[in-house]
């Protein structure tokens, strides 16, 4: 096990990329954006972040020494956490591919070989960067610059792990590839990038879960997600976050949609002391679709700052939100979000719903939607709105027999039914579990 | 129209409106500008009982900046409250709104809501919607919505093949818009500020 040093200097930058052994634009790539780091505020708006101290956290820590294509090769305290939460099994049944990341770095990847035939690459970006240096060159923050934020420049600093994926064109990749982010050890900073880049005409749905045992120490997830769609392709990106709430998840997502693609965002937030996360999507090409579909939960001492944006760039572009958000014990969930329409853009729409759910009086709900648009043909839609779950519901389902607990259980599971729909029918099952196992604990 | 107050707003003001007596308002307050003007406006609903729908009807012409920001402040329980925005946007006319519905913590039967449409009629417009909620209650409702676009080509066509002028319907269509549900206002509009020469139908 290789650690660096608790804190972050350009000292523990530079050491992480030599670690690696990384090329000369990487290690640049690296310094340059830690010096953005040091540059940038921390954000003046959402969810106090005072807690959250820089200089207490390791920044990278590799478990093991190599990625394994077998799940037999892991070490047993790694392979019986994966086998727990039922990686292994989950592949078997409906995976193209997993890419396992424990700490710092990827201890396990697969890729069915009918992929590799089609020329798909599934790899973790260290390796990606060794072996297709001129992709990553290419594509690297060309959607999220380091410039873009604070945490951003942070990621892209000490980077670790994270997947890079290439669908070539027309092909369709018909079962997901699924990456799972683990952080077992205490007061650590999980990193990862990734970047998928699905060619002209092709198709991918990429998911993404995220698990870490609870401590009392804090913890940071902070994580960079670039996605390029190309004229006519299809990409679908599915989280399922249920860090422990030890857990600061800070993660910027963004993706560009060329001419005639679809970008769809769907989005569940169950665990972490602080989620902000607001995946966007620049609509650059004429006919771009995207959308997004978040729900979140926030209980005891939890805020889940989440939302979405989207910027259409080019005429006959549209977008949907959709937003759904419970809180209880305390908890408080926001709704955070930018619909801009540039000037002269013909023939835009977009629509937005965001619906927010309270469960007690302690909890609280807000939504800070901004509507930029400019010019007068395009459309938009708006709506929200927060209230407590419907008594004549609870009422009616009562009368026929069911507990009051099942209940406010199934009126929930119809709330974010909108959301839940959009996943592969395993992980609807298991989002509807986790919220019914949030809200009653069993 | 009995508890109703019109007001007709021609430069920038602060308001602060503090609502003391249970029943029935309507507050309407008539934007028409060609020039830059912003608004601050805070509503206080203190007393229970209270069902208040306040409207903003704003037309804005030429290089025109309309700047509103509202805010609803619900510190009482029982209170229905409604803020009605509606903008038409013609030339290079920009709106900048920004709504705040603001629930405090242990109320009941609150309702507080807020609703944005905007018209526009020329390609040089600009919009900037901030609708926000902050409920710290959950025994309450909430909700805004919010609407952007231009006159339909079809409703256009059937109102010239009738034999009106391009203007003049877009105009009508206009003045439908703002002042749909509130006909005695809409002509109330007309007579108080000088016939045909203040509202929008030439």
């Amino acid at each position: 096990m290789y650690k660096t040093k608790k804190g972050i200097n350009a000292q523990v930058v530079a050491e992480i990329s030599a670690y690696k052994q990384e090329p000369q634009w990487m290690r640049k790539f690296r310094l340059s954006s830690f010096k953005l780091f040091l540059k940038k505020r921390m954000p003046s708006w959402g969810p106090s972040l005072e807690d959250l101290d820089f200089n207490d956290i390791f920044y990278y820590l590799k478990p093991t020494k190599h990625v394994v294509g077998d799940w037999k090769k892991l070490p047993k305290s790694i392979l019986d956490t994966y086998e727990k939460i039922g990686v292994p099994e989950m592949e078997k049944k409906f995976l193209s591919g997993v890419s396992a990341q424990y700490e710092s770095d990827v201890v396990y990847k697969s890729v069915q070989k009918t992929l590799t035939e089609k020329g798909v690459i599934f790899v973790d970006m260290d390796t990606a960067v060794q072996k297709y240096p001129d992709l990553v060159k290419k594509y690297i923050s060309s959607v999220v610059s380091p410039a873009d934020n604070k945490f951003a420049a942070l990621n892209s600093a000490v980077w670790s792990g994270g997947s890079f994926i290439y669908v070539p064109k027309n092909v369709h990749v018909d079962l997901p590839l699924q990456a799972y982010f683990r952080i077992n050890a205490e007061r650590l900073g999980q990193f990862e990038r990734t970047l998928i880049v699905a060619d002209e005409g092709s198709f991918l749905h990429y998911i993404e879960g995220c698990t870490a045992p609870i401590y009392s120490t804090r913890s940071l997830h902070s994580a960079v997600v670039e996605i390029i769609v190309k004229k006519g392709a299809r990409l679908r990106y599915s989280t399922v976050q249920n860090w422990s709430t030890n857990v600061y998840n800070l993660v910027t997502k963004r993706a560009r949609v060329e001419e005639s693609g679809v970008m769809e965002w769907v989005d569940g937030n169950l665990g972490s002391a602080v989620t902000m996360k607001y995946p966007s999507m620049y609509l650059v090409g004429a006919h771009g679709r995207g959308e997004i579909y978040s729900v979140a939960y926030a209980g005891k001492g939890q805020v889940q700052d989440v939302g979405g944006k989207v910027y259409h760039l080019a005429p006959d572009t549209s977008s949907r939100i959709i937003s759904k958000s419970i809180c209880e014990h305390g908890g408080r969930a926001s709704y955070r979000g930018i619909v801009r329409m540039k000037k002269g853009m013909k023939n835009v729409s977009s629509h937005v719903v965001c619906d927010a759910l309270l469960l007690d009086e302690k909890s609280r709900s807000d939504t800070y939607p901004t509507m930029d648009i400019s010019g007068n043909e395009c459309r938009m839609e708006h709506e929200a709105s927060v209230s407590r779950v419907n008594e004549e519901q609870l009422l009616y389902l009562m009368s026929r027999g069911i507990p009051r607990e099942e209940a406010i259980t199934l009126v929930i599971n119809g709330f974010i039914e909108p959301i839940v729909k959009e996943l592969p029918l395993e992980y609807a099952v298991e989002l509807n579990r986790l919220i019914g196992y949030q809200i009653h604990g069993h | 129209m009995e508890n109703t107050v019109i007001t007709t707003l021609t430069s920038s003001q602060v308001l602060h409106i503090s609502v003391n007596t249970p029943g029935e308002k309507t507050f309407i307050y008539w934007v028409q500008t060609v020039s830059d003007i912003t608004l601050d406006v805070s509503f206080d609903f203190k007393y229970p009982d209270t069902h208040a729908n306040i409207y903003f009807l704003i037309h804005a012409k030429k290089n025109a900046r309309v700047t509103l920001s509202t805010r609803q402040n619900h510190v009482t329980s029982k209170i229905t409250s409604s803020v009605f925005v509606r903008s038409v946007l013609d030339d290079y006319g920009m709106l900048f709104f920004h709504g705040v519905v603001f629930i405090d913590k242990g109320l009941h039967d609150v309702v507080g809501n807020q609703r944005s449409d905007v018209l526009t009629l020329s390609s040089q417009t600009s919009v900037m919607v901030k609708p926000y909620l902050e409920i710290c209650s959950h025994d309450v409702k909430s909700s805004h919505a919010t609407t952007v676009g231009t006159i339909p080509n079809e409703i256009l066509l059937y109102m010239k093949s009738r034999g009106i002028f391009e203007r003049v319907a877009k105009n009508m269509y206009a003045k439908g818009f703002l002042t749909h549900d509130l006909p005695v206002i809409a002509d109330k509009l007309l007579s108080t500020k000088g016939e045909k020469k203040e509202c929008m139908v030439e």
